[in-house]
């Protein structure tokens, strides 16, 4: 008796069994088009450029490990940063406990925008070393959602994939970590604006 | 100056509907004028220009009135206009190789790793209780035993079994396992360990055909 086989439509579905018979081919198409993404993403979490690296290898040996368990319910993408989720939240915790009380922002910073304008380009480093320092210091899962949806540009149902939560608990999740992102930098500002010389403080005085 | 008489009058008529366009526009002052409070305004204008997209009129007038959200504005946008860094080559290299390595797949049940853990319990109390039965084995060999040692031997078998019970019931509900999967488990142990009987059993008698210079039945060697 023949066994009946489900059709298989979902063209991230054939990619990922075509990958997992070990069709080179295919698996050079999964690094081509998640290779970059990913690698961006264990760069937020890893902080440095040879960690980052480091990491993005294991997820995708880890993917390439369980790619005959994906069933093609949600897209690749989602579903192997479902599977780094682990890998890249340890990552992170180290990154924290490293970095925290550095102001040295890493790889990341050599991507910036300003040109070739060196006092511009320090200006936005500054800027992003603020908001580094603010999101190490913030709750994990608040700091994670903004690198997630604001630094990552990922969408609400990969962020939900990634957690294994509903889009819902994503957004409001979000809602609260940008209040909170806000109210850091508000009050790290506040706190450099008082430590500027008295007519400086006059000249940016506030509405 | 206005009589009583004539205010009376003049309320007394009715409302009139509002001029075409007043009405929208009175909606939308709330939408022309910003307050520093509005922060999510601010967020989502800066996450929108560093996206290339334009910024309301609403936040671009306040921040030019307003320093303190302006050194705000431009701290986020600083970090949301962050550009991704390429995936070096060297990197796309090793990540390609991964496919070029044979294919290993574990069995489903050490992929799971609460099954592992419990399989591990199991697998030492299984091999503790092997260890329990040497008495019987021995006797069924035909060696001689000491009384006591058979004595020690009996008592850690009955321990044995009762350590068995109480592990296999911590294992249940330490590592939420199922109890199909645990005798499942338990099943494959026994097969495993009744064919390992089975192979000493074998091996002794081959020993013993030896020994005798042939086998039980009387029949000759044919390797003589």
């Amino acid at each position: 008796m023949h066994e009946a086989h489900p059709v298989v439509t979902s063209p991230d579905l054939l990619l990922a069994r075509r990958a997992a018979r070990g069709d080179a081919a295919a698996w050079d198409e999964i690094v081509d088009r998640f290779g970059e993404r990913i690698y961006n993403l264990a760069l937020r979490f890893a902080g440095d450029r040879p960690e980052a690296e480091d990491l993005t290898q294991e997820i995708f040996l880890k993917l390439y490990r369980q790619l005959h368990r994906y069933r093609g319910d949600v897209p690749l993408l989602a579903w192997a940063m479902r599977l780094s989720r682990n890998l890249c939240i340890d990552q992170y915790r180290h990154h924290r406990t490293r970095k925290r009380s550095e102001t040295a922002s890493d790889e990341v910073l050599r991507h910036l925008p300003g040109g070739e304008d060196p006092r511009e380009r320090h200006r936005i480093e500054e800027q992003r070393r603020l908001v580094q320092r603010v999101l190490a210091e913030m709750p994990e899962t608040q700091a994670t959602a903004v690198m997630l949806r604001d630094l990552q540009g990922l969408s609400y149902e990969e962020i939900a994939a990634f957690y294994e939560v509903p889009v819902g608990t994503i957004k409001s999740r979000l809602n609260r970590a940008r209040r909170e992102l806000v109210r850091r930098i508000e009050s790290h500002l506040e706190g450099r604006r008082s430590t500027l010389p008295e007519n400086t403080v006059m000249e940016q005085a506030s509405c | 100056m206005l009589k009583d008489k004539d205010w009376t009058q003049a309320t007394a008529e009715p409302d009139r509907p509002l001029p075409d366009g007043l009405k929208s526009r009175l909606k939308a002052i709330p939408r022309q004028v910003m307050a520093c409070r509005e922060t999510d305004l601010l967020y989502r204008a800066a996450r929108r220009q560093a996206a290339g997209q334009a910024t309301e009129p609403v936040v671009t007038e306040h921040l030019q009135t307003c320093s303190r959200c302006r050194s705000l504005f431009e701290t986020l946008l600083g970090a949301f206009s962050e550009r991704p860094s390429p995936l070096p080559s060297p990197l796309t290299t090793r990540l390609r190789r991964i496919a070029r390595r044979p294919p290993r797949r574990s069995p489903d049940w050490i992929a799971e790793p609460r099954l592992a853990a419990a399989a591990c319990i199991l697998m030492t109390v299984v091999l503790s209780s092997m260890a329990t039965d040497a008495v019987a084995m021995l006797r069924d060999a035909g060696g001689t035993v000491s009384a006591q040692a058979a004595e020690w031997t009996e008592e850690g078998s009955v321990r044995g079994r009762q350590m068995w019970k109480k592990t296999a019931a911590a294992t249940i509900s330490s590592y939420e396992i199922s109890r199909q999967q645990l005798t499942g488990f338990v099943e494959s142990c026994g097969a495993f360990y009744n064919d390992t009987i089975r192979a000493f059993g074998s091996i002794t008698n081959r020993e013993d055909e030896t020994s005798d210079g042939g086998p039980p039945d009387g029949k000759s060697n044919p390797t003589e």
